[in-house]
């Protein structure tokens, strides 16, 4: 019997991973480098599957025998899911053979013990029905530690990254880490009869609501770069047929050049060179702008501003390769 | 409202292009390199110092970076009062000058000896009615150009390309 915040937390969890599955599917086909991500989306989403979601536990379980095989299945999923998405933010998508091994090592080490535990008849409180025996705090222990790893691993590979992007990313793996890291504390106090019935209730108590909803901000972290690129498409395609229209007003097309790394990174240089054209016309007076095509131009450049990489002014103006301050740096003024 | 009318500031012809292309190929631009890196890594190929100064005002009008050669190093000076894409892209436009080779061009000539603390190599300076320049000049600043926007594709990149990538 699942508790009303697991009856919700559960199937919300499996289909937003689901749907981040399925809405990943073709940039995956499309990009080798996304497709990590998009098969962790899926392996999460299995892995919430298998805690019964959306299908009865006992049926799940049933079909496997009725000895909670569907958790040792839940755990493999989900270290798997974890391991793709934080290998995926670690390298980019690049990941040799080598790279799997401590996966490798996790999953056998909460297999090993999984073998060893008395399971029979299917419990949606297995761990917790279990817990008196080492074998079960052993398993449960070592999956868990395995996500506290995983999770601290991917907040080492993003801590200097934008945290504009990355917060959902940040909050989650760090919801999940207290979630787990509480379930461990519990799970041993109470293999060891350290602690009383109530207190373990509001220690258990804690582990889904911290782990599921953790869970659902880096799937809407991961989801939030697509949505990001999709909103500035749109909006740097309409700037860029009203900048193209100030300058077709005086008669110039702006030449087609062939850059960028992919279409949407050309599609912000074009706007980068509408701009310059924009503006050496007008330095040479060959254009005058007029408000509302001042306040387009504006809107370009803050997009631009907000949505490429550039340094501050200070940065850029202090850029050098020299040490030492050259002569003419304490003459500017006779430049002018 | 147009003031004069409308022509190519630069030339962009397609060998242009294919001039700039062989120029970078021999340049290896690092994946994750900024405008700064940029200019460090042409100091090195040029074995020169370069430095960035905003010193200019409107008072420039249609000069909008120009470069010295002080003797022991190179300084790029750009206008303060441009936004910083501009910026950036005359700063690009100088060091494609650099990395050409580029002769100076005809209103280099014209302007020298107003730069007491250097000797004037080149302005991204627009060609006008008033300011006409030579076919050889216009190659020049068009091969310069086209090479500003290429060095642009690879130190501008999307803010967020490392996650689009992966999770896009």
């Amino acid at each position: 019997m699942k508790s009303p915040i697991e009856a919700i937390l559960f199937p919300t969890a499996f289909y937003l991973l689901f749907a981040l599955f399925l809405a990943r599917t073709i940039p995956a086909i499309r990009k080798p480098a996304a497709r990590l991500s998009w098969l962790a989306a899926g392996a999460g989403a299995c892995g919430v599957f298998m805690l019964g979601s959306v299908v009865p536990l006992q049926s799940i379980d049933g079909v496997m025998g009725g000895r909670n095989v569907s958790y040792l299945l839940q755990n493999l999923f989900a270290t798997v899911a974890f391991w793709m998405l934080t290998q995926t933010t670690i390298r980019r998508g690049g990941l040799s053979a080598r790279n799997w091994l401590p996966l490798v090592g996790i999953v056998c080490a909460f297999t090993v013990p999984f073998l060893f535990i008395s399971r029979e008849g299917t419990s949606p409180t297995f761990t917790h029905d279990r817990v008196d025996q080492i074998a079960m705090l052993l398993c449960t222990g070592i999956y868990l530690a395995g996500l506290i790893f995983m999770c601290a691993h991917l907040l080492r590979a993003i801590r200097h990254r934008s945290s504009r992007a990355y917060w959902p990313f940040t909050l989650g793996a760090w919801m999940v880490i207290l979630g787990c890291a509480c379930e461990i504390a519990f799970m041993t106090l109470d293999h060891f009869n350290a602690a009383t019935t109530e207190d373990l209730d509001v220690g258990y108590f804690f582990f889904t609501p911290l782990f599921f909803p953790g869970v659902m901000f880096i799937v809407a972290g991961v989801g939030s770069f697509a949505v990001r690129r999709r909103i500035r498409d749109r909006n740097v395609d309409e700037l860029a047929a009203g900048l193209s229209a100030i300058l077709t007003r005086i008669g110039v097309s702006m030449p087609e050049l062939d850059l960028g790394e992919s279409t949407s990174h050309a599609r912000l240089l074009r706007i980068l060179g509408l701009d310059v054209e924009i503006r050496d016309r007008v330095a040479i007076r060959q254009l005058k702008l007029d408000e509302s095509e001042r306040v387009l131009l504006e809107r370009a450049e803050k997009l631009l501003e907000m949505q490429l990489t550039v340094p501050m002014r200070a940065e850029l103006w202090s850029t050098s390769a020299t040490p030492s301050e050259p002569e003419y740096a304490t003459r500017t003024p006779d430049l002018l | 409202m147009t003031h004069a009318e409308p022509r190519p500031p630069w030339r962009t012809s397609g060998s242009v292009a294919d001039r700039c292309h062989a120029l970078l190929e021999q340049l290896p631009v690092a994946p994750d390199a900024d405008i700064r890196s940029l200019v460090a890594q042409v100091a090195d190929l040029l074995g020169k110092p370069i430095q960035i100064l905003p010193v200019g005002d409107e008072r420039w009008e249609q000069l909008t970076g120009m470069t010295l050669d002080a003797g022991s190093s190179y300084a790029i000076l750009i206008r303060p009062t441009d936004g910083i894409y501009y910026q950036i892209h005359c700063i690009l436009h100088e060091l494609a000058h650099l990395l050409f080779g580029h002769n100076p061009t005809t209103a280099v000539t014209r302007m020298q000896g107003q730069f007491p603390a250097g000797r004037l190599i080149h302005v991204r300076l627009i060609e006008t009615e008033d300011a006409p320049m030579t076919e050889t000049d216009l190659e020049a600043e068009g091969e310069a150009e086209c090479l500003a926007h290429m060095l642009g594709a690879r130190v501008l990149r999307p803010r967020y390309s490392e996650g689009e990538e992966v999770y896009g």
